[in-house]
């Protein structure tokens, strides 16, 4: 090996322009452009640079590698469950949050974030997941409470979107051009959806079992696919309520309401597991009120436990002299009612008669209220420090990280880089036993859906249990999950939703394990949380009976500020 | 990466060795410093390049070479210490001034740099002269690159593609 430098390049005089570069040194000098918007910049330089970077294999991997994403903001989703009874719906897609602290030079104009692109719906879009520039959305229900769900995939600054038909829906036709796809879809053209349908097995109980699907557009055969495994991989899934709890690190984490056990979901395998968390420590119930998971500085996962109006983090460290225990320790801990006392307005809004809630849960900062939700604030993980003003503060809901995209997205050279996107949410289903959650209506979607992977949805999703299409019965919120809890007076939500399915679909990412999405499910989502932001939404379609009780809460945007 | 020098036999001053350059011109340098070219590594352990004999690299012209000789020679005591372990902050700041200074040259040189590093094996060589090429990207417009790096002008096709790629992707150009 050590002899080859000399005959590679006989070339004495050495090269006076970069384009004298062998592609190997190009490639090199690439892999150090510092974002990905000069990435795409040099793309647009000279086609051998665009083949380089779009084209060759491994590129986008080593740089990802060597180069921290830039996350450009936040999606906020609206939480449905704030929509006060009576209130309007929300209505109109999330809303995006630059990131105040970009440390990168590139700096994009917020207004290149507009969800505007995407194709008309009534009541806009709901945010399901995101992963990378991939956000995953789903149709807010329209008029009355069905709705077509559709789930589209969206990259917003290359303004180009994918839909998804769920699994369900049938008669897809056709297919026509498998290519097109590929193209013109660029970086919205590979990923994998991951959706987890809550079924009842017993059309008038208060259990549902997961069941989680895959949607693949780039890899496998496309379209929908069951995954035999998921719901077993020796783990005997629970017949017990459980209720979203978020995404970690590329796994999705549901908590049982009786002891807090999680269950756990890897996005990249498909493959269920259990942690088990123990329920003495404290006590309270078990829901999203009380109960979530976050990444945490390191990555690592920690659960955030609202007891008493107590903010705790709880995080795993590891036990002298065993391999895998680990044991719960709480890192953090808060007295809401006092750290608050300082806060403008406390004697308006501040009870805290009863317990305080937690509206969404972010690596670095936890969005709480008092359970007569007059006011948001957020408590900043590291620092503890308590703050009302924010702009993240506006959204009670959960914020999805939205990247730069990479240049991949640029061509559609569809390599192989893109890897796994995925993309995950959950939403609750229809109630119906198999039913699968999502109907989507055979429609196409503009651009997307190629159509032969059409075909194999269609057989994809033929074979899920699922009742079919026909219902486009949304599922009922997912407010399921959560319902009972002391939680929100003023919602009065039907406690425990009989049968309804949540589904959680998440989309992977390319590479690895990003933080991505949160999940918020959409409405339909399931015990996720539920809806987003935007205004009202009446989100999930609820499913049957549900809904119409859930249509009947109202729906305002309380005012916050 | 093991010092060369007592390999075979050199004790006390350390051990030269000659490297020729496509012109003829001979270089004598340590073997300490020759060895951070992963490829003259192996022919210095192999006991080449001492005495008369002299290691020939015809692909690196005698400008380019004493450039480069000049890098493995700043470098060769940390490379020795195994990267960094015991190399204080001075150390590794003036190395870094070193490398600044260093890349801050024409760019045919630069080419011709870490053409020489990679047929060389250089790794930490390659690695500077390419992010020196990099920073010279950062922050340009498509044109400004090209004006920049010595492009030619683009052909009308090139300009038109270029442009219609600015359009696509125009949150990346502001």
């Amino acid at each position: 090996m050590k002899t080859r430098a000399k005959k590679e390049h006989p070339r004495a005089a050495g090269p006076t322009t970069v384009h004298n570069l062998p592609d190997h040194l190009i490639t090199l000098i690439l892999l150090r452009l510092d974002s990905s918007a000069t990435l795409i910049r040099a793309a647009a330089t000279c086609k051998l640079w665009r083949r380089t970077i779009t084209g060759t294999t491994g590129f986008l991997t080593q740089y990802r590698a060597l180069n921290a994403p830039c996350v450009a903001g936040h999606y906020h989703a609206f939480h449905p469950d704030w929509i006060e009874y009576g209130e309007t719906p929300i209505t109109g897609n999330p809303v995006f949050v630059p990131s105040s602290s970009n440390n990168n030079n590139t700096i994009v104009d917020s207004r290149r974030f507009s969800l505007d692109f995407l194709p008309e719906s009534e009541m806009g879009w709901a945010i399901a997941d995101s992963h990378g520039s991939l956000l995953l959305l789903f149709k807010r229900g329209t008029g009355g409470g069905f709705q077509r769900d559709e789930l589209v995939v969206c990259d917003p600054l290359t303004r180009r979107y994918q839909g998804i038909l769920c699994p369900g829906s049938i008669n897809l036709d056709g297919d026509d051009d498998d290519n097109n796809h590929a193209k013109g879809s660029g970086g919205v053209s590979n990923f994998r959806v991951v959706l987890v349908d809550y079924f009842n097995p017993e059309p008038e109980g208060y259990y549902y079992k997961p069941e989680p699907c895959v949607f693949s557009l780039g890899n496998d055969d496309g379209g929908w696919r069951e995954l035999p495994s998921a719901s077993t991989n020796g783990i005997t899934l629970p017949e017990l309520s459980m209720t979203f709890a978020g995404r970690v690190n590329g796994s999705l984490y549901w908590v049982t309401g009786e002891d807090g056990a999680m269950l756990v979901l890897d996005k990249a395998t498909t493959t269920f597991s259990w942690i088990t968390f123990p329920p003495d420590t404290v006590g309270g119930s078990y829901d999203k009120w009380t109960f979530r998971v976050i990444g945490g500085d390191d990555g690592k996962l920690r659960v955030v436990r609202m007891i008493n109006s107590n903010l705790m983090v709880f995080a795993q460290r590891h036990q002298q002299g065993s391999d895998d225990d680990e044991e719960w320790v709480i890192e953090k801990f808060l007295r809401l009612p006092e750290a608050a006392g300082d806060l403008p307005g406390r004697e308006e809004y501040w009870y805290f008669q009863r317990n305080a809630m937690i509206v969404a849960a972010h690596d670095k900062y936890i969005l709480v209220t008092p359970q007569e939700k007059t006011c948001l604030f957020s408590v900043e993980l590291d620092t503890l420090k308590v703050e009302r003003e924010h702009e993240r503060n506006k959204y009670p809901g959960q914020a999805y990280p939205c990247e730069l995209p990479w240049p991949p997205v640029l061509e559609a050279y569809a390599g192989d880089d893109h890897g796994q996107y995925q993309h995950a949410c959950c939403g609750p289903s229809p109630p119906r036993r198999p039913a699968p959650a999502a109907v989507e209506p055979p429609r196409r979607f503009c651009r997307t859906l190629p159509g032969p992977r059409a075909g194999r949805a269609r057989a994809a999703s033929a074979a899920l249990p699922g009742p079919r299409a026909s219902q486009v019965t949304p599922p009922p919120l997912p407010l399921a999950g959560a319902p009972s809890r002391p939680g929100s007076p003023r919602l009065r939500r039907p406690p425990r939703a009989p049968n309804w399915q949540g589904r959680a679909v998440s989309t992977v990412p390319r590479r690895g394990p990003e933080p991505a999405g949160v999940a918020s499910p959409p409405p339909p989502l399931v015990g996720v949380s539920t809806r987003r932001s935007w205004s009202a939404c009446r989100v999930a379609l609820p499913g049957p009976p549900r809904l119409a009780r859930l249509r009947r809460m109202g729906r305002r945007r309380s005012d916050w500020r | 990466m093991a010092a060369p020098e007592s390999g075979d036999g050199n004790n006390g001053a350390a051990r030269m060795v000659t490297l020729i350059s496509s012109d003829n011109t001979r270089f004598e340098v340590e073997a300490a410093a020759a060895s951070l070219s992963q490829t003259l590594q192996l022919t210095i352990l192999d006991g080449g390049g001492g005495g008369g004999d002299g290691i020939p690299l015809p692909n690196v012209d005698s400008a380019t070479l004493s450039k480069v000789l000049e890098y493995c020679i700043k470098h060769a005591p940390a490379a020795a210490n195994g990267g960094a372990p015991n190399a204080t902050a001075v150390d590794r700041a003036e190395l870094e001034r070193f490398d600044n200074e260093f890349v801050n040259i024409d760019q045919s040189v630069l080419y011709s740099l870490i053409m020489a590093a990679h047929n060389l094996e250089i790794e930490g060589l390659q690695s500077l002269v390419a992010k020196k090429v990099a920073d010279m990207i950062k922050g340009k417009s498509p044109m400004e690159i090209r004006r920049t790096l010595g492009f030619p002008d683009p052909t009308p096709e090139e300009q038109a593609e270029m442009n219609a790629h600015m359009l696509e992707y125009g949150w990346a150009y502001e």
